[in-house]
């Protein structure tokens, strides 16, 4: 840098694992936005991996970047590419019923993300109980959005939005809690 | 595997060449207003409000209605929950009947999401995805993103970075999904090793992809400064007019 003194409040350099982790960012911005679109039959309700990348981009990123990511993958739908569950876009869909789980995908990302930098093992287990902590956090998102938004009563928020979901969720957590221990970046 | 698609509709309207960052903005205070709505007849007036906007677009109507297909479903659910479970005088006189307060509510519930998918495909169709990332950023820009250790032209360059990534990695896992199904993967029959299976190959071959795209910005010198982009926006006087005019607008409405 020649004319480092002037300029630093421009153009800070970025080290390369920052570089890194934002392209890493965007990929699970994306993979969560694909997700949507792998659906796996399983009994009456077909389930689908978005939430697996979003809980896996807070195991892998880390609480700062997988927030971030999440983040961008809400902008992506906001810009009107259709990456929300079922194909939805725009920015009707974070205000209107399931808007709640996308936002709970940001919180998500940072709690996981925030649980395993702290308290980084390598048992399955502990780390089956982060993950699960997060998707409390997306279904309190969730259902707290549905009631207000709705105007529905808890147990009603819960018949719809949590009840079929149960059974997903728990293979879900067991998927990320196995894949988050055996891989890291 | 259905294909996911752009909600672009070229054209040359009024709504077309308005500021992205004034559409947005006007989607947003509209959806405000539609929160605030309880009672049926003013939804009829924003409906009305959304069929002459789409009017002035050239937009078709069809256009609108592919994306509420998505939510059908859960519109359904919310509308049966409201219709037999609010209390007040039943339309049938059997044990559990809907009533016609759950009818009204329900109605008033549904249309609000209605609206709010209706006003916002508005702005998808009528706007490139690269211009609402664009103005996406300049509305970010007065945020506080320093704090959480980004800023706002790298959110917009993951965004596209994102965009670039979502039809190479749909290629992608449906190329493993035939591998796998291929060597005998039954997906319905076990659910956790049937994910695994897809999502471990998807995850190492993205992130080698990942990896090479790094590799390349970082060779390229990439620094997340602002930068000019291909799609210089201006903000012209009736832009501005119309910027001022919702948000008075609104203001006035919700106060007053």
């Amino acid at each position: 840098m020649v004319n480092s003194d002037t300029n630093t409040s421009i153009t800070s350099p970025r080290p390369a694992a920052d570089i890194r982790k934002m392209v890493y960012a965007s990929l699970f911005a994306a993979l969560t936005a694909i997700g949507a679109y792998i659906t796996i039959p399983l009994g009456p309700i077909p389930f689908t991996l978005q939430v697996v990348f979003v809980l896996l981009a807070g195991a892998m990123l880390g609480s700062k970047w997988g927030a971030i990511s999440m983040i961008v993958y809400t902008l992506l739908g906001i810009a009107g590419l259709p990456v929300f569950s079922g194909g939805a876009s725009g920015i009707g869909v974070i205000l209107g019923p399931t808007g709640g789980y996308i936002i709970g995908f940001i919180a998500a990302a940072f709690i996981v993300g925030f649980l395993f930098e702290k308290n980084r093992t390598e048992k399955v287990l502990f780390n089956a109980i982060y993950v699960l902590m997060g998707s409390v956090v997306i279904y309190a998102f969730g259902l707290t959005h549905l009631m207000l938004v709705a105007d529905m009563s808890f147990m009603q928020a819960i018949t719809v939005g949590f009840l079929p979901f149960i059974g997903g969720a728990l293979v879900k957590i067991a998927v990320v809690a196995y894949i988050a221990t055996s891989y890291k970046i | 595997m259905a294909e996911p698609l752009f909600s672009y509709v070229r054209g040359n309207s009024f709504l077309h060449n308005m500021d992205p960052r004034v559409k947005i903005i006007s989607v947003m205070c509209l959806s405000i207003l539609i929160f605030n709505i309880s009672v049926l007849s003013h939804l009829l007036v924003l409906a009305v409000l959304f069929g002459m906007l789409t009017n002035i677009a050239g937009v078709s109507i069809s256009v609108a209605i592919r994306s509420l297909r998505p939510m059908v479903i859960f519109f359904c659910f919310i509308f049966l929950i409201h219709l037999f479970f609010t209390d007040g005088s039943p339309i049938f006189s059997l044990p559990f009947s809907p009533t016609y307060e759950g009818l009204e509510k329900g109605t008033v519930v549904t249309g609000r999401f209605v609206l709010l998918i209706l006003f916002g495909s508005l702005l998808t169709s009528t706007t490139r995805p690269a211009l609402i990332t664009s103005g996406i950023e300049h509305l970010l820009r007065p945020l506080p993103l320093g704090k959480l250790g980004t800023t706002s032209f790298e959110v917009a360059t993951m965004m596209s970075l994102a965009i670039h990534f979502v039809p190479h990695l749909l290629w992608y896992v449906r190329q493993i999904k035939d591998a796998q199904m291929s060597r005998g993967l039954k997906y319905g029959h076990h659910p956790i090793s049937g994910m695994l299976s897809l999502a471990i190959p998807a995850l190492r071959g993205s992130m080698r992809m990942a990896d090479d795209v790094a590799l390349s910005m970082e060779s390229r010198c990439y620094q997340g400064n602002y930068r000019t982009s291909l799609f210089e926006m201006k903000m012209a006087a009736s832009d501005r007019f119309v910027c001022i005019f919702v948000v008075l607008g609104t203001a006035l409405i919700i106060y007053a």
